[in-house]
């Protein structure tokens, strides 16, 4: 393509984020209007569904009408259907036919398949577009060079009628225009790659020679672990970049070795700024050899802040923007600012409800609009959107932190069933993940704790077990001071853990250190099971008592 | 009152002329909260600034986000503004902000502030002020704190 050819593709490209972002502009001065206009959309296109007819989408005239013709569901109830067009049934829950199947990354349980359908991609991307609007606005500088983005692979299997499966992200950067694609560092082939080192290897191979300027996860535990193996693969990184080689690209299927192979030329010049930088800090700093790094973007809310914080080892200050709350079954909000982990709610992108947390358990639980939110109360979501999920309880809580012009601004607060309770206590994650950030903190540990999770353990007394895995040793009084940090800030976090602690009917928690890799070993696991690697997540607290069994543990303390 | 009107009575917006002030009030718009609502929270996202048209609200500070033992800062009413700080930072909320009151507040977002803040310099110069007083009551606060350290 030629300059000017290329000129006006990324014209092309501005043009449609821009449009994108000023639909949301206008959208945002009457949320409730836009609301009403997108779910009729959705009902009018899908009317004729099998749903469509047996909830009586025809007749909807409002948002109240679609309240009453239709339940409240779960994958669970929407599952029978959704196997069905897994099988090449059509007509079931959407008009059009899926192109493919998001395999979620659910912590535990089965995968669940979402039906990607043209006019749900359509929904998708338009909320990508907005935030890539937002992104480029803010962070000029990074359109000087590359963005290193990392996606999981689309095509896991296909189901019986031929249907592919798999992750929704490696899927939006395949269709990306080359243009755009052009802007990323990693070519769609990566995300194929099921080896996690072996990804990781070659995702940092082809990036060294890259002018980073924004690194893009979905997790900030996936750049800490592309900063690790940085270090760990120094030198041999830095002699494959001068000779052009990839000997990781061995180990690779030779279609995909093939298809990577045209990315890698010999690169003296390059290995020898690399090489100076290494012999002068003795590592490979992000911030050195990706001088025009403009910043980040990746989870910064729920269970993610503990990782977050261990990213300003790597990038000190530099400016991080949260991706957003999103999930295979929906895009649910659009982070306008760099502060914080809120964004401002989706509302030209799916249609969205809202229970009261402290009013679920009623038996007719009230189901509130976005104009209806209060401000800094906790609300479970329910997502109606084009992929054929109608008024779907995805199980997330959200909390309106402020407002964008009508619209309000949501952060993702934790997992509905994120909560365990032994005695009563009622824990949720976030309250583990706190707790855990404010006892490594106060003992000064907050870079050697890599990752954790807490485990119910029935007994006499019943307590946590916490599984945890450290970057270096933990002296004995250091880890006996960490077991007493923890449970002092459990019960700083949840005043019924207090309660239950003080009775005795609850035991300390005991902590098991575990064999360093661990984790990664977990994540390969999950990985080759299925879990898009981008959207792997470790539990920080799990209700299966079961989890981590397999866990080489090192000692046991408490 | 109009929002012109109350843009022309609060002090961070008094010395704009007619014509700042009816784009500003175009760019506002309004909501109400209960009584003992938290506004905003301390640590939060911040992409807006309120300005009080009607209530009353009380500003609390914790030593962290989240942390227990609150100070109140200030306590607020119509014509007073919070939540510009984050608004100039791109910082979380410094503070939360909690209704005495069924308090009205409007509205503006950070760009549509940073936009007025180019056309009318003005603003930047009394929100200096506003700035520098609630930098002031700080370390009023601190040295009071400081001196109930001293005493034996």
């Amino acid at each position: 393509m030629n300059t000017v050819a290329s000129a006006a593709v990324a014209a092309g490209q501005l043009w449609r984020w821009f449009k994108d972002a000023r639909r949301f502009e206008a959208a945002s001065r009457d949320p409730e209007g836009a609301q009403s206009a997108k779910v009729l959309a959705i009902l009018r296109r899908n009317k004729d569904t099998e749903y469509g007819r047996a909830h009586g989408f025809g007749s909807v005239r409002s948002v109240a009408d679609f309240q009453r013709n239709a339940p409240i569901t779960t994958y669970e109830s929407l599952a029978p259907y959704i196997d069905r067009m897994a099988k090449g049934e059509h007509g079931l829950l959407t008009a059009d036919d899926p192109l493919m199947f998001a395999v979620t990354s659910g912590t535990t349980g089965k995968a669940k398949l979402i039906p990607v359908t043209p006019s749900y991609l359509s929904e998708y991307n338009h909320a990508v577009q907005i935030f890539m609007w937002r992104v480029v606005q803010d962070f000029t500088e990074g359109s000087s060079g590359q963005f290193l983005v990392t996606s999981s692979c689309d095509v896991e299997g296909y189901t019986a009628a031929g249907i592919p499966y798999g992750a929704l992200s490696g899927f939006i950067v395949k269709r990306q225009p080359a243009l755009v694609r052009s802007h990323f560092v990693l070519p769609y082939e990566i995300a194929l790659i099921k080896d996690v080192e072996l990804k990781y290897y070659l995702t940092l191979r082809l990036a060294v020679e890259a002018p980073v300027t924004l690194i893009s996860t979905l997790n900030p535990s996936s750049i800490l672990l592309l900063c690790e193996k940085l270090q760990t693969h120094a030198e041999r990184l830095i002699a494959e970049v001068r000779g052009g080689t990839a000997s990781a690209l061995g180990e690779l299927e030779p279609w995909l070795a093939k298809a990577l192979r045209p990315k890698l030329a010999p690169n003296p010049r390059r290995a020898d700024e690399l090489a100076a930088l290494f012999r002068e800090a003795g590592e490979l700093s992000p911030r050195q050899i990706w001088p025009k790094l403009a910043g980040l973007a990746c989870w910064k809310g729920g269970t993610m802040p503990l990782y977050f914080r261990q990213l300003g080892h790597w990038f000190g200050d530099l400016r991080t923007r949260d991706r957003g709350y999103m999930a295979s079954e929906g895009f649910g909000s659009i982070p306008l600012a760099n502060a914080g982990a809120a964004g401002a709610l989706a509302i030209t992108t799916h249609f969205y409800e809202f229970v009261p947390v402290d009013e679920r358990e009623r038996p007719d639980p009230p189901v509130v609009t976005c104009e209806q939110l209060q401000p800094n109360r906790d609300y479970y979501i329910l997502l109606t959107t084009s992929a054929g999920l109608y008024r779907y309880d995805i199980n997330d809580v959200i909390r309106v932190v402020d407002y964008y012009h009508d619209a309000p601004v949501i952060e993702f607060v934790r997992k509905g069933r994120g909560i365990t309770s032994l005695t009563g206590e009622k824990l949720a994650e976030q309250q583990v993940t706190a707790a855990m950030m404010g006892a490594v903190e106060s003992l000064g540990l907050g870079q050697i704790v890599r990752h954790f999770t807490a485990v119910p353990q029935f007994g006499s007394p019943p307590r946590y077990a916490v599984l945890l895995e450290t970057s270096d040793s933990l002296a004995p009084e250091q880890a006996e001071a960490l077991v007493a940090a923890l449970d002092r800030q459990l019960s700083d976090q949840n005043v019924e853990y207090e309660t239950k602690r003080e009775s005795q009917r609850l035991g300390s928690p005991i902590l098991r250190l575990v064999a360093p890799g661990t984790y990664e070993a977990y994540r390969q696991t999950r990985v080759t099971a299925g879990t898009p690697e981008a959207q792997f997540k470790v539990p920080h607290l799990t209700p299966d008592q079961d989890f981590g069994r397999d866990f080489k543990v090192l000692e046991e303390v408490g | 009152m109009t929002l012109e009107e109350a843009l022309a009575d609060a002090p961070l917006f008094a010395s704009l002329d007619r014509r700042h002030r009816e784009r500003l009030a175009r760019a506002m718009t309004t909501r109400t909260f209960e009584a003992d609502t938290t506004i905003l929270r301390q640590g939060s996202s911040a992409v807006t600034l309120y300005l009080i048209l009607d209530g009353q609200v009380e500003v609390r500070r914790a030593p962290e986000a989240g942390a227990g033992g609150t100070a109140v800062l200030a306590t607020l009413g119509p014509g007073d503004v919070f939540g510009e700080m984050a608004l100039l930072d791109d910082e979380a909320r410094s503070s939360s902000v909690t209704a005495r009151q069924p308090t009205t507040c409007a509205l503006l977002s950070r760009w549509e502030f940073q936009q007025e803040l180019h056309r009318a310099p003005d603003v930047a110069i009394t929100l200096l002020g506003v700035l520098s007083r609630r930098v002031r009551q700080l370390d009023e606060r601190l040295a009071q704190y400081e001196e109930r350290q001293v005493v034996p």
